[in-house]
């Protein structure tokens, strides 16, 4: 169907792409793997008329395929799903659906006929439940993406892009996620799949294509197995470095005393001894990020106390950095990070003043202590000087990172630290996270990763809608009975739509 | 695709470029012009020099507040009128009787409190710093009216208060304003402080994305009325200028559209109207830009409503390039 010979593309000095081969059939499913940073996005992107090969030919069933952007892509029916999603949120599900290919007669919309095929798309779907007329914006992630990949099918796609998509979503939401593709593979759609969770891929993927540093090292189809693909990936195999060592003591950090953030419908106690790592499980929406944004104080609490080595903090987020609280916050673009700074500036964001004499910087301490602590992360970076966006979403990541080691934080609060990151990145990070812990360092980590959690935290507390329901030691949980208690054990679960909340 | 690696290099090049050239078509195109038109009397001449970097000098007083406030993301309309309240003060003030270290103190004072409420308006009160400084932008023209009962104010001012922008007699040592001179040193200190300490970087930083920097413990609204109250000092200084510019008089009048030259001198100098970017080099050739097209239009005899369309242009030009730089990031 899609042919690409040959693609080169060069960033500056750095080679994204060496080089690369790939084919996609009408009816498969083409997973491309790799860590960060082996180009799977960059070729991604030059199929879809986002970016462009500096060497290489794309063929289209055939025919030469050169397009400038992606309105031409999609006109000749390839179109990408991106990580962050592009949903016009003040527009209804169908203006939505067929924004961008909207029917006209003599310059007048033709609202009936795009409802109806807004309609047939979403019933390609399966999801014919969804409400036309609802504001996009008021529904959950996972809903959204189903009107973007309607979106792809109103307008006659026939390859079809996935950058990560599952990245956003939660578990129950994920298999939803790889049934449409199921369906959308039976329609004969060409499909790419670009994911870092093995397990994921495994399952949707009929052809594979492994790239590591800009160049395929590795072709598999269905079957292969997980351990060839890290190793294909890494090009080294990765072993024991999800081992827990708890160092948790028996000393307090940080104590929530019925601590309820706004919205919250019952007040939360907790504890995090220092050593240890608390793990926050919990549905999207449940209240997890919440929790974490209201201990720092940049979201109001309505009662109660949170006492950090006995400081009162959740003030103002400003107040609590200069005592010792972190957060790393989940959406990197949104919230996480300043971008467009200079990567010095962004790790010493928190407490300036360490490197500086009256306000004014020094440069010599502030670059070794950059140096140092991003190094301790693992981060690879060119220049301290670039902004943080030239960087692959694991080492934004371990920058965020060594900002908290920069900090000093005492306890560090994580929000889906791992999220959009592939495996060796996430094995640094989390050494990066025990290693402090075990200096005495307390950690609370919210994360959507079940098996990350119980693999990383020593306790893991479960909050449904807003409340804490169950707090146990990590072996007394599995990944089943911690989805369960997530999923309230009160019967149904709400309609996404009408449980979601700001 | 033949084309994108030198488009790329325009792209991220130094912001001092593009303004760079702008510069340099302008005084070509008008030297160019003054020897087939006006061989008798070149573009380049000392007098013309001296009244360009005049003009520049107020425009540039404003550019290097508003480089701050650009940077952290907002925006102040009403740089104008507050520059044209500030004169006014300075003139009211002096005329009253009143010393001139005490009549500056008090311009600069309401210049730094007006600014210090902007700060509080897109702070405190949530309200989009456009629209806060809108209002405040008609508020300060009536304070100024009222103050000077719609009258321009003479005033007696000492020579060190009311001779900033007059050039020294072509055979003095060093034949540049002092008012200049002013300007240029507090750039430099201006430049030092945004590259080297902790407030300035801390500008950048919510410019270039306020939610981060605020759950990094960046402290926001302390540094946003900083940079707010900054910008109304730079456009007390420009009122001061300005008064000296009339001759020790203060018009409330004065300065009308004089925000558009100030915005315009940054974005054209790299300044990003999306926050995060603006240097102050940048904005200094920026303003050297503006007044120059503005003479260089008054040499070549340009009539004035087409000046208008002109200057309006190269807002457009400046607009569209801060619009294609971020596309390309």
């Amino acid at each position: 169907m899609l042919r690409a010979s040959s693609v080169v593309r060069r960033f500056g000095a750095v080679t994204a792409l060496r080089g690369v081969d790939v084919a996609l059939q009408a009816g498969r499913v083409h997973a491309l793997v790799g860590a960060n940073g082996a180009g799977k996005s960059t070729l991604a992107r030059i199929l879809a008329g986002v970016d462009k090969a500096d060497e290489g030919v794309l063929t289209l069933e055939g025919e030469p395929y050169a397009p400038r952007n992606p309105a031409q892509a999609r006109a000749v029916g390839v179109a990408m799903i991106h990580q962050e999603l592009s949903i016009a949120p003040h527009l209804s599900v169908a203006a939505n659906i067929v924004l961008g290919s909207e029917t006209r007669r003599f310059g007048v919309l033709q609202q009936a006929r795009d409802h109806a095929r807004a309609r047939t798309a979403l019933q390609r779907l399966g999801r014919s439940d969804l409400p036309l007329q609802q504001l996009a914006g008021e529904l959950p992630t996972a809903l959204q993406q189903v009107v973007e990949l309607a979106r792809a099918l109103a307008s006659d796609v026939r390859v079809l892009l996935l950058d990560e998509p599952t990245s956003s979503l939660e578990h129950h939401d994920k298999q939803s996620l790889l049934n449409l593709v199921d369906a959308l593979r039976a329609q004969d759609l060409a499909l790419v799949w670009i994911g870092h969770h093995l397990d994921e891929v495994l399952r949707v993927a009929d052809d594979l294509t492994v790239l590591r540093d800009g160049a395929v090292v590795a072709r598999h189809v269905r079957g292969v197995s997980a351990d060839q693909l890290v190793h294909d990936m890494s090009g080294r195999t990765l072993q024991g470095v999800f081992e827990a060592r708890s160092s948790s003591t028996s000393k307090e950090l940080l104590v929530l005393r019925d601590f309820r953030p706004r919205h919250f419908r019952q007040p939360v106690n907790l504890t995090v001894h220092q050593g240890e790592i608390v793990g926050l499980a919990g549905l999207v929406g449940s209240g997890r990020s919440r929790l974490l944004r209201a201990i720092v104080g940049a979201l109001p609490h309505d009662q109660g106390s949170a006492v950090l080595n006995g400081q009162v903090v959740a003030r103002d987020p400003h107040h609590s950095a200069h005592h010792g609280l972190g957060l790393v916050a989940e959406d990197r673009k949104r919230d996480g990070l300043c971008l467009t700074i200079p990567i010095i500036d962004e790790v010493t964001l928190s407490r300036p003043e360490q490197e500086a004499v009256a306000g004014v910087l020094r440069s010599g301490p502030r670059q070794q202590a950059v140096r140092t602590y991003s190094a301790m992360v693992g981060a690879k970076l060119a220049s301290l000087h670039a902004g943080a966006q030239t960087l692959s979403g694991g080492n934004q990541q371990k920058l965020a990172l060594a900002r908290l080691l920069h900090m000093q934080a005492k306890l560090w609060l994580l929000d889906d630290p791992t999220r959009g990151i592939d495996v060796a990145a996430k094995s640094d990070i989390y050494q990066a996270v025990r290693s402090k812990a075990a200096q005495g360092y307390g950690v609370l980590v919210a994360s959507s990763d079940t098996n990350e959690l119980l693999q990383w935290c020593d306790r893991i507390a479960v909050l449904s809608r807003g409340s804490i329901v169950d707090i146990r030691p990590t072996h007394e949980w599995d990944a089943d009975s911690i989805l369960a208690c997530a999923a309230g054990a009160r019967g149904m679960r709400e309609e996404p739509w009408s449980s979601y909340e700001q | 695709m033949s084309n994108s690696p030198t488009r790329s290099i325009w792209r991220q090049s130094s912001p001092v470029l593009a303004p760079l050239l702008g510069l340099l078509l302008v005084i070509t195109a008008a030297v160019v012009w003054g020897w087939v038109h006006k061989p008798d009397a070149s573009f380049a001449s000392t007098a013309r020099l001296a009244l360009v970097l005049k003009q520049t000098a107020i425009v540039a007083t404003g550019a290097l507040g508003m480089t701050l406030v650009i940077a952290a993301g907002g925006i102040d309309l009403a740089v104008g009128s507050l520059l044209a309240l500030c004169s006014v003060v300075m003139a009211k003030s002096l005329s009253v009787g009143h010393s001139p270290v005490a009549a500056l103190l008090l311009t600069v004072g309401v210049g730094l409190c007006a600014g210090a409420l902007h700060g509080v308006l897109v702070t405190w009160g949530r309200l989009v710093p456009f629209i806060a400084t809108l209002g405040t932008m008609l508020a300060w023209r009536g304070a100024a009216e009222a103050v000077s009962e719609q009258k321009k104010i003479s005033a007696e001012a000492p020579d060190w208060l009311s001779t900033l922008l007059d050039t020294p007699s072509a055979d003095a040592r060093f034949p540049v304003a002092s008012g200049v001179l002013w300007v240029l040193a507090l750039a430099i200190l201006l430049a030092g402080v945004l590259r080297y300490t902790i407030f300035g970087r801390r500008i950048y930083a919510i410019g270039s994305n306020e939610a981060a920097a605020s759950l990094c413990g960046v402290p926001i609204t302390s540094t946003k009325i900083a940079v707010y109250a900054l910008m109304g000092l730079f456009a007390a200084l420009a009122g001061v200028l300005e008064f000296n510019n009339l001759s020790a008089q203060g018009n409330p009048s004065s300065a009308v559209g004089y925000e558009l030259d100030v915005i315009a001198a940054v974005v054209l100098g790299g300044g990003s109207l999306s926050g995060g970017r603006g240097s102050i080099a940048g904005s200094l050739l920026g303003a050297l830009l503006m007044t120059s097209l503005r003479s260089a239009c008054v040499y070549a005899e340009v009539a004035d409503p087409l000046q208008k369309v002109l200057v309006g242009a190269i807002i457009l030009i400046a607009v569209a390039l801060d619009r294609w730089r971020d596309q390309a990031r």
